[in-house]
């Protein structure tokens, strides 16, 4: 917590991601603003489809041409949306580093791991081919792999789904980045797995390292978030730091999503919120979560603002407006 | 590389036809290589000592006796002299069927290389491009997999006459369009695997990872076609120089054989040594192919 009153790192805001598909126009990421400071882990939680990987892949221009992407994602004082390729390259991998969700798909099958962890650094850094390795070395050792110097030299198919994702790791820190983005890096891994990969990311976040950690498991959420960006059909639901929204959550869906959390006692039925995330073509009209909303009322046929809840927490539903409660 | 070498070696070696298949081409080669210093001039011709038959083997032969004056027959057997015999202007077998492997490995090897090179080229930018550069080569591609090669043969062989490179450059121009096809599906599919976009991801950029990740995950496929593709073009000379279209002034195994057809019923080793050494590399590069695509394939 002590980093919360440090400078914004990475600032997201107004961000749009729309693609222009033959059927219409797919919003799958709609006016979502959040930040980033040094040190600190940000969640981005939401069901499938909600467009979380999207905003992860807007923030490093990864989308094809398909996409038009809107807003501002400023970064060392500048809006990455607006670099040019070029441009955007220096800052991948180097500055900005991005995990993906299957280490199994992620890591070239034809090339040892230890070079694929090596090739960045010669590439962002420039070192020499030894340096590299040493501190490639050491970057696995790092990650927990035994006998490094040995798996330096092994090809993916020789490691099991938890190194390969040290791996992964291990590369996307090789340049020392300010940020990571991890989109569900645990979601492939089996939980004893998955809690070894987490204590990871904690100790990377002691270390100064942003974390943008894209997830749907509030598990996983409430052992490293700071803050949590609740999403929800491509637009931010609610958003605060991570011990308001767990203890007191508002929103109608953030509540509904910490429900379907299995109880511990043996008569709790799985809750779950009924219907499913609307197409991204046609929206619903209003707030995008009112067709599956308990508590809708006549205010929610508009789009709702974010309305602050306390000077770390905000909601974007009506049922906290000023005006509706009078 | 010299690790990664070693590594599809170990694979390779569990294969033992592969293995076999590749000591036989290493055998081939070299013998291709220095077996004309040691055998006799393949073009001597001996009319004393013609149609021998190989060592094992005796026939009848009728000759004109000019101080008899009369057609008397002898039995002619194999002497160790022409061990595979000889033919019927009595030119040693051996020495042909060597210095006819030297003509067929020549054009095997470098016609596949010009075809794969060229195929790989444009498999490679298409898949990598996509978009109008795709559609334009492989249409391109389509074109000249309808194209008439044969004919195209015929035509410039009757201008500018039978030559053995214009020959290998020929079945090279032409025979790339399958190799094309082939690596385009493979870059294709490498294209949208996700290690290509973590590559992306962490800064590599066009040429990266053209170079260091498409190229080697396609090179495996490369191998495979150019060994599998050996054996067609090695045919496809033979077939050419059976029905007279071959350079007259080299030997190949394809042109023995065509010389051997007419007196398959007497003098049949002629036309069966070579046709068994086309078999049995035809086979061997088969079974090399398919051992390399196995050892490639990191899911097997």
């Amino acid at each position: 917590m002590h980093s919360i009153r440090t400078n914004d790192l990475l600032t997201v805001e107004n961000l749009k991601t729309y693609f222009y598909t033959p059927e219409g126009i797919l919003k799958a990421v709609d006016e979502v603003s959040f930040s980033l400071k040094e040190g600190e882990c940000v969640c981005i939680v939401g069901e499938s489809g909600s467009g979380k990987s999207t905003l992860a892949l807007s923030i490093l221009k990864l989308l094809d041409e398909s996409a038009r992407i809107e807003g501002r994602v400023a970064f060392n004082g500048k809006n990455l949306i607006e670099l040019s390729e070029d441009e955007i390259r220096k800052i991948r991998g180097n500055e900005i580093s991005m995990i993906f969700q299957n280490p199994q798909s992620s890591l070239n099958p034809v090339m040892r791991v230890g070079e694929q962890i090596v090739e960045q650094m010669i590439n962002h850094k420039r070192m020499d081919k030894k340096e590299a390795k040493s501190k490639a070395i050491e970057l696995l050792r790092e990650m927990g792999i035994p006998d490094a110097e040995k798996r330096f030299g092994d090809f993916p198919h020789q490691l099991s789904g938890g190194m390969k994702q040290r791996v992964m790791i291990a590369m996307a820190l090789s340049c020392n980045p300010k940020i990571i983005i991890a989109d569900e890096p645990t979601s492939a891994l089996d939980v004893t797995i998955q809690a070894q990969i987490l204590d990871i990311f904690k100790r990377l976040k002691q270390k100064g390292i942003s974390i943008l950690f894209i997830t749907h498991d509030f598990g996983i959420v409430s052992v490293i978030a700071d803050r949590i960006v609740v999403m929800y059909a491509g637009r931010v639901m609610e958003k605060g730091t991570a011990v308001e929204i767990l203890r007191n959550p508002e929103h109608p869906y953030t509540v509904g999503l910490l429900d379907c959390l299995p109880g511990t006692s043996e008569k709790d039925r799985l809750a779950y919120i009924p219907g499913t995330i609307p197409s991204l073509i046609e929206p619903p009209e209003g707030c995008v979560f009112s067709p599956r909303c308990r508590f809708r009322f006549d205010a929610c046929s508009k789009t709702p603002p974010e309305y602050p809840v306390s000077d770390v927490h905000s909601v974007a539903c009506f049922l906290f407006s000023n005006e509706v409660n009078g | 590389m010299n690790r990664l070498a070693k590594y599809y070696w170990s694979r390779l070696k569990r294969n033992r036809l592969a293995v076999a298949g590749m000591i036989y081409i290493i055998i081939l080669i070299l013998i291709a290589i220095l077996g004309p210093y040691f055998t006799p001039d393949p073009n001597k011709v001996n009319f004393a000592e013609k149609n021998i038959p190989p060592i094992g083997f005796s026939i009848k032969q009728s000759y004109y006796d000019a101080k008899k004056g009369e057609f008397t027959t002898v039995v002619v057997h194999g002497n160790l002299e022409h061990p595979l015999g000889t033919d019927d202007k009595g030119r040693d077998l051996l020495s042909m069927l060597v210095s006819g492997a030297r003509v067929s490995l020549y054009i095997g090897i470098l016609a596949t290389g010009v075809a794969i090179l060229i195929g790989a080229v444009i498999g490679v930018s298409s898949a990598y491009f996509g978009g109008a550069v795709d559609n334009v080569l492989m249409r391109f591609t389509d074109i000249m997999m309808t194209f008439p090669f044969f004919l195209l043969l015929v035509f410039v062989v009757f201008i500018f006459g039978q030559s053995i490179n214009l020959i290998i450059l020929i079945i090279g121009l032409t025979g790339w369009t399958g190799t094309a096809r082939l690596v385009r599906s493979e870059a294709l599919s490498i294209r949208t695997r996700e290690f290509i976009q973590a590559a992306i991801v962490l800064g590599a950029d066009s040429k990266r990872i053209i170079l260091r990740h498409m190229i080697p995950n396609v090179i495996s496929v490369i191998i495979v076609i150019a060994t599998l593709s050996i054996p067609g073009v090695i045919l496809a000379e033979a077939a050419l120089s059976f029905i007279g279209l071959g350079d007259p002034t080299v030997a190949s195994w394809g042109r023995i054989l065509n010389a051997g057809q007419d007196t398959l019923d007497t003098t049949w080793w002629v036309a069966v040594e070579p046709g068994i050494l086309l078999f049995l590399t035809v086979l061997a590069f088969n079974f090399l192919g398919d051992g390399l695509r196995d050892a490639f394939d990191p899911n097997k």
